[in-house]
């Protein structure tokens, strides 16, 4: 009997009614037992693995085999995955990796000699997850079934395979994770999953869906002084928030938080555990964007600030508030709070209380404008490349969503392009060109072309109007000369309708040489 | 293995073990993630160049864009430049007499599908057909008639019922984590004011199809909302309508009087679903949430509305799957709607590819297109309840 005929076999018997073949795979559609069913495994090699897709709720979602199970599970939305014996005794986990339910991941066992190793990767094969060490444990025989207990689950490609998707290696993500790793001055309270996203762990992110965590460091505390943080909430969290805690059970001390509208609130100074002393308008904070916190305890006074992601701009300011005469003197430790979901914290440090750095250099242009790359300067109805690199700047001050976003732009002698740079986030992570070279490009800063017109070139000393139009979830552009003839016009090309409200803001930028660009403006 | 087993096998067994299940049958979950299995590709040729340029065709592994066609010289341009494609043609009506051409992607106006979709099936070519299927009850049967007489596939490109929520509402739904699903509420907004009307409302001074269209005659996006997820089917509908005071809705082609429409109906398991497409409220997108008697699930909103689901026994769900791993891997991005636009080439090459018919088939369509005709015509009549014909075969039929 082929694999397939005993699946299907078993699959036809009543008592595995909730048991069910699809074209790819098979599906376990409830939280009935029987929670495993039999399958045989094609392939050869030391390594078992099977894609597997957790319904949310499930408890536990992989595989048996020879007796261990390697399976996902935790509570529901913090994630979870450990291996266990037959009589069910643990014998690894990693309680604190992610999984979103409905995403498939790849669990994989390999077997060497008496040990047993095991990791979780991404459905790629290739992004690792989470990986133990070698464990004393071996498979005893080759049996092997599908686990979907507690909830549904989904299966495909159960295999066995001669090599390992990924060697053994020394900073797995888990091994990032603050409570599993050396950081002995750290302390977390409350169920989370806080991680350092980075090798050099200078990001910290609170990763599970959890209602409220606080992870601590004493080390980084102190009596007085300012602290500050970066902070980016990720979408669907309440908020989030820069500690000083005077106990470990973070029950006194103060905290500027970030909260009330989820996505949209303001700023808040609370004297903890829940004593709101003061809060900024509503719509100041808004999901995965990044912004500086600071606290600062000075003269007997406790007061904070948020910033824009340019450390400069003043979003929100405190006034400050008396601490009480039981307050003074109190050593408190610095910290972090997320509340109903994720959130990333940075440039934090010992030198915590000096500047945070500030991820833009000083602009030539003056504070309104970023220069990316260039030489610029300012004209009184706009500003100039006197470069030859490509260079772009981009003006905080006209920002925008849907919009007519206008400049005028002049090229130099040697310039290749000039471009209009509309609806851009300030680190070119999303936004659109209206670019004039040696043809008429609607592109987004992606690289990806959206449209595009051959036989209309620059010319030096001319002078080019370039617009953008973001109409909700579709963009164009047009390109007209001095006298206000359309030169190209593109038709509305489709684009993502997380574009719909997303706020950007001007830019220019010159290719090969210098470049005017005036009159600009978003209406 | 899972992959060894026959097509016809697996549907048998399926069959089997579906018993406890049967709304399952039609949309068994397929998650796995794509690899290509066939070196078959589809000839295709795409009429309309507007949102018809939003798809990926040309990245398809199974699928080659041979002709493309527009009425508009520059429109054939973007889609000769977009799908790399030299075989213009000034028409559909041409291009359709193409042999080469297989199926034909079609997203002309709206008002133009029924004529559109009957010539490329007369003409013996497979359909995938912009929203909706169609503008009247006559179409609809029109549409039925030739799809039943000549067996080719169609294929409606409901966007909603490829947004990421609704592949998880889906999978939700067949995972039983709503207890029972008793209630779905859904929206379409997009405010046809200011600029956003005098882009779709007019073309080179002149009026186009868009023009006081009514609301519930784009009635897919949201019923997909319960349709794709349920299976279920609108069986009563009740409509109000008001407008907004825009001159248009005094002279139109439409003689439409409504920039709003909100439709209350109820389904063939006697259940309420909430229907509204509005063209002048503060408010944008297309979303619903769906409530069961022991989960509830929410899209996100552009009014700041949280993804959020409550599930049975305590479980939850607060950030949207990755479902990427399901398409071909050039085909890997957000092109639009919710990044729909990919999951649906990729479905109706695949259907074709399979010789299967498409998650969104005609009876599909027009079970999401047939209840906003019925819900115009209440929402004329003052909001009167109408009952909703059925388009689907017979029972045990095809
Ligand atoms: N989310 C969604 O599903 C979504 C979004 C946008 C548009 N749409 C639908 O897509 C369709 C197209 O939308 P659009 O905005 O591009 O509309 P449009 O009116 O701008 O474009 C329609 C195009 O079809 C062409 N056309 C008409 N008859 C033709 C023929 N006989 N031969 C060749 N070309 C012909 C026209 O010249 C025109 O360029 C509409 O039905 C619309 O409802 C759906």
């Amino acid at each position: 009997m082929t694999s397939a005929a005993l699946l299907l076999a078993v699959l036809a018997s009543p008592a595995y009614n909730d048991w069910f073949n699809t074209y790819f795979g098979v599906w376990h559609r409830s939280a009935k037992p029987p929670w495993e069913i039999a399958a045989r495994l094609n392939g050869a090699g030391p390594c078992v693995r099977c894609l597997v897709e957790p319904a949310p709720g499930a408890e536990a979602a992989g595989f048996a085999f020879g007796g261990l199970r390697l399976t996902l599970g935790g509570a529901p939305g913090q994630g979870g995955f450990a291996l266990h014996d037959a009589a069910g005794k643990l014998l690894w986990s990693d309680a604190f990796v992610d999984w979103t339910p409905y995403t498939p991941y790849v669990l994989e066992a390999v077997t060497e000699r008496a040990r047993t190793r095991v990791q979780m990767l991404a459905w790629d094969g290739t992004t690792l997850l989470s990986q133990s060490e070698w464990l004393a444990a071996k498979p005893d025989g080759d049996a092997f079934a599908l686990v979907a207990r507690g909830g549904p689950a989904r299966f495909y490609r159960w295999e066995r395979a001669a090599q390992p998707l990924s060697p053994l290696v020394a900073d797995a993500p888990n091994k990032l994770r603050l409570i599993q790793s050396a950081d002995s001055d750290w302390r977390v309270v409350g169920p989370a999953n806080w991680t350092w996203t980075t090798r050099d762990r200078n990001v910290l992110r609170q990763a599970a869906i959890v209602e409220r965590s606080t992870a601590l460091n004493r080390s980084l505390g102190g009596t007085g002084g300012t602290w500050r943080c970066r902070v980016k909430v990720a979408p669907g969290a309440g908020g989030a928030g820069l500690i000083l805690s005077g106990d470990d059970q973070v029950q006194s001390g103060f905290i500027a938080w970030l909260g009330g509208v989820h996505g949209a609130g303001g700023l808040m100074l609370y004297r903890l555990p829940l004593d709101a002393l003061w809060s900024a308008p509503q719509d100041q904070w808004h999901f995965d964007t990044e912004y500086q916190l600071e606290l600062t305890i000075a003269g007997g006074k406790v007061s904070c600030r948020q910033l824009a992601e340019d450390g400069a701009t003043v979003i929100a300011a405190s006034p400050a508030f008396d601490l009480k005469a039981e307050e003074r003197d109190t050593t408190r430790a610095l910290g972090f709070m997320t509340w109903l979901g994720r959130a990333e914290f940075r440039a934090f440090s010992e030198q915590t209380a000096a500047a945070a750095p500030t991820t833009l250099a000083a602009s030539p242009l003056g504070a309104d404008w970023t220069v990316l790359a260039g030489t610029w300067k300012p004209l009184p109805n706009g500003v100039e490349q006197t470069g030859t690199e490509t260079a772009t700047a981009l003006c905080g001050r006209l920002r925008g969503s849907q919009a007519v976003w206008r400049c005028d732009a002049t090229p130099g002698v040697g310039c290749r392009a000039v471009a209009l740079v509309f609806q851009a986030d300030p680190k070119l992570a999303a936004g659109f060109l209206c670019r004039l070279g040696t043809d008429v490009r609607l592109e987004g800063l992606d690289g990806r072309v959206l449209w595009r017109k051959d036989g209309v070139a620059l010319v030096a000393g001319k002078r080019y109007r370039l617009e953008g139009h973001v109409e909700t979830d579709r963009v164009r552009i047009r390109v007209l000369d001095e006298a206000g003839a359309p030169l190209a016009e593109s038709s509305a090309c489709f684009i993502s309708d997380t574009n719909n409200d997303r706020v950007g803001v001007l830019g220019v930028r010159s290719e090969g040489g210098p470049a005017r660009f005036e009159a600009l403006g978003v209406e | 293995m899972a992959g060894e087993i026959s097509r016809r096998a697996l549907l048998k067994a399926g069959g089997l073990a579906l018993v406890a299940a049967p709304a399952a049958v039609r949309a068994l979950p397929t998650g796995e993630p794509f690899r290509q299995t066939s070196d078959r590709r589809i000839r295709i040729g795409v009429v309309g160049g507007g949102f018809g340029c939003s798809f990926h065709w040309h990245e398809h592994p199974n699928c080659q864009v041979i002709a493309v066609s527009d009425l508009i010289p520059e429109r054939r341009d973007r889609l000769v430049q977009t799908y790399g494609c030299n075989r213009p043609y000034e028409s559909l009506e041409k291009l359709i007499l193409d042999p080469e051409v297989e199926a034909v992607a079609v997203f002309t106006e709206a008002t133009n599908h029924a004529r559109h979709v009957i010539a490329c099936m007369n003409a013996g070519k497979h359909v995938i057909s912009a929203v909706p299927a169609c503008c009247s009850l006559e179409e609809a049967l029109q549409i039925r008639e030739v799809k039943e007489k000549t067996g080719l596939t169609y294929m409606m490109a409901e966007t909603s019922h490829y947004r990421w929520e609704t592949i998880t509402a889906r999978r939700l739904y067949l995972d039983g984590m709503f207890g029972e699903l008793a209630y779905c509420e859904a929206e379409y907004y997009h405010p046809m004011t200011g600029a956003e009307r005098e882009s779709l409302w007019f073309r080179d001074g002149k009026p186009t199809w868009r023009y006081a269209y009514p609301p519930m005659l784009y009635p897919t996006h949201t019923n997909s909302f319960l349709v794709s997820v349920t299976g279920e089917r609108i069986a009563r509908i009740s409509c109000i309508g008001w407008g907004n005071g825009d001159p248009a809705l005094k002279d139109n082609a439409y003689q439409n009087p409504f920039t709003s429409e909100v439709a209350m109906a109820v389904t063939d398991r006697g259940r309420g679903f909430r229907s509204n497409v509005c063209w002048s409220l503060h408010a944008h997108g297309e979303r619903a949430q769906w409530f069961g008697t022991e989960g509830a699930f929410y899209m996100d909103g552009s009014g700041g509305q949280p993804f959020r689901g409550i599930l049975k026994g305590g479980a939850a769900i607060g950030q949207l799957p990755d479902y990427w791993h399901m398409v071909p891997e050039k085909m890997r991005r957000d092109s639009g709607h919710g990044r729909s636009h990919p999951f649906l080439t990729h479905e109706f090459v695949m259907a074709l590819v399979e010789k299967r018919a498409p998650e969104v088939d005609l009876y599909e369509s027009l079970a999401m297109t047939v209840p906003g005709i019925v819900a115009h015509q209440s929402a004329l009549k003052g909001g009167e309840q109408l009952a909703v014909p059925s388009f689907d075969p017979p029972r045990g039929g095809a």
